[in-house]
């Protein structure tokens, strides 16, 4: 005596809904986005035809240092800003001629 | 610069001309042209490229033929191609964020820097294409190029000195025609002269490793890079001081000497039709050469 089949549950029946459902929404998507995508290729080609009818007059600036150094090199941190002191002598003052206290110095740079 | 920077102008009056207040500026983009410290200068962006020739600015063009002249009159002894031998040495940031003791576990070998011949420029775009693996460094002779530029642009308004960081540049006598008193300062008495030059016009420079030094594990290192080996010039002189037409051919001049040595460095200064020399050695003594004499 065979055994008695198993009762289908109601979940086998909701996949199967979900599963034809979904291949519709598939198959109904490719039958109507299949003209679009064509008339885009379209439009596509004819862009690039346009733009290769008539080139760009426009000149590429190209930086002369590149964003980011190149392997190796080392970026030197510093540099503040110099600060001079500036000093208006009036004739006569500063240093006596012939000698006496100099005026500045001179020292290893 | 890194350097104090002094300007006197001399007046027969109380008042000022208002192109004293451009000085700072003057100064300020000379810096942002020139300096090796900061990412943002025309010199920091040309370092980071290589094989492709880089349009400068007409400063950075004038301070580049000086460079190529300085490594003509020497003999290539003073280049601005020893960037990467300056960096090796420990010379990475400004001086005064510089760790005056270093130690490094690994150190790379020295090696010779690449000749300022291998730099290509061309004269009318005024271009600089740098091959792989160079860099430059103008160093003094780019403060001696800012001393006598501000020089030649503040003459018009009466005798001026300007000083940057030991590089002295006059424009010539002053007023009542007497010279200008100039100091050489005395490296192993601080405030004391050795002797005080008298100078109506030209420049003055001295080079040498009595101020810019750091040990480095457990060596003296100093900031005068000798090209032929890479490494900090091995010499008997302390430093060097020149006065010449120019503060870029006083800078160079005392670069090369101090390089040589006291006995090559005096007899290359004696050559020189124009320069006038003071060698400090390391003992301590004085050598003038025989021009100097009219200046003392």
């Amino acid at each position: 005596m065979n055994p008695k089949p198993a009762p289908r549950k109601w979940t086998d029946i909701q996949l199967a809904i979900a599963a034809v459902s979904m291949t519709s929404v598939l198959a109904f998507w490719n039958m109507f986005a299949g003209p679009d995508r064509s008339k885009s290729e379209e439009k596509a080609a004819e862009a690039q035809q346009a733009s290769q009818a008539a080139p760009t007059s426009a000149v590429m600036s190209v930086s002369p240092a590149p964003t980011m150094p190149p392997a190796g090199y080392t970026i030197l941190f510093g540099g503040t800003a110099p600060q001079p002191q500036v000093i208006v002598m009036q004739s006569g003052q500063g240093g006596n001629q012939g000698g006496g206290d100099p005026v500045t110095v001179t020292t290893s740079s | 610069m890194g350097s104090d920077i002094l300007v006197i102008l001399e007046q027969d009056s109380e008042a000022k001309p208002a192109i004293l207040k451009d000085i700072p500026a003057w100064f300020e983009n000379w810096e942002q042209t020139l300096s090796r410290f900061r990412p943002t200068s025309e010199l920091s962006h040309l370092n980071r490229t290589f094989d492709q020739p880089i349009k400068v600015s007409d400063a950075f063009w004038d301070v580049f033929q000086t460079a190529l002249w300085a490594d003509e009159i020497s003999g290539g002894l003073v280049t601005p191609t020893v960037l990467d031998s300056m960096v090796e040495a420990g010379y990475d940031r400004t001086f005064d964020k510089l760790p005056r003791s270093q130690f490094d576990m690994i150190a790379s070998p020295a090696e010779a820097d690449h000749p300022l011949s291998t730099v290509i420029s061309d004269c009318d775009a005024k271009t600089i294409n740098l091959p792989k693996g160079t860099g430059l460094d103008f160093g003094g002779v780019a403060k001696g190029w800012a001393a006598h530029q501000a020089v030649e642009r503040l003459q018009e308004f009466g005798p001026c000195l300007v000083n940057a960081g030991g590089d002295i540049a006059v424009s010539g006598p002053r007023m009542d025609g007497s010279p200008w008193p100039v100091g050489v300062s005395n490296p192993f008495n601080v405030g004391a002269n050795i002797n005080v030059l008298q100078v109506k016009q030209g420049g003055i420079a001295t080079s040498g490793k009595d101020r810019r030094n750091w040990n480095r594990n457990g060596i003296f290192y100093h900031h005068i890079i000798n090209p032929l080996t890479g490494l900090p010039a091995e010499t008997d002189l302390l430093r060097v001081t020149v006065v010449a037409p120019t503060t870029m051919q006083a800078e160079a001049a005392a670069k090369t000497a101090f390089i040589l040595g006291q006995e090559k460095g005096l007899h290359w200064i004696e050559a020189q039709p124009e320069f006038a020399g003071l060698l400090v050695l390391e003992t301590g003594d004085v050598v003038h050469s025989r021009r100097m004499q009219k200046y003392l």
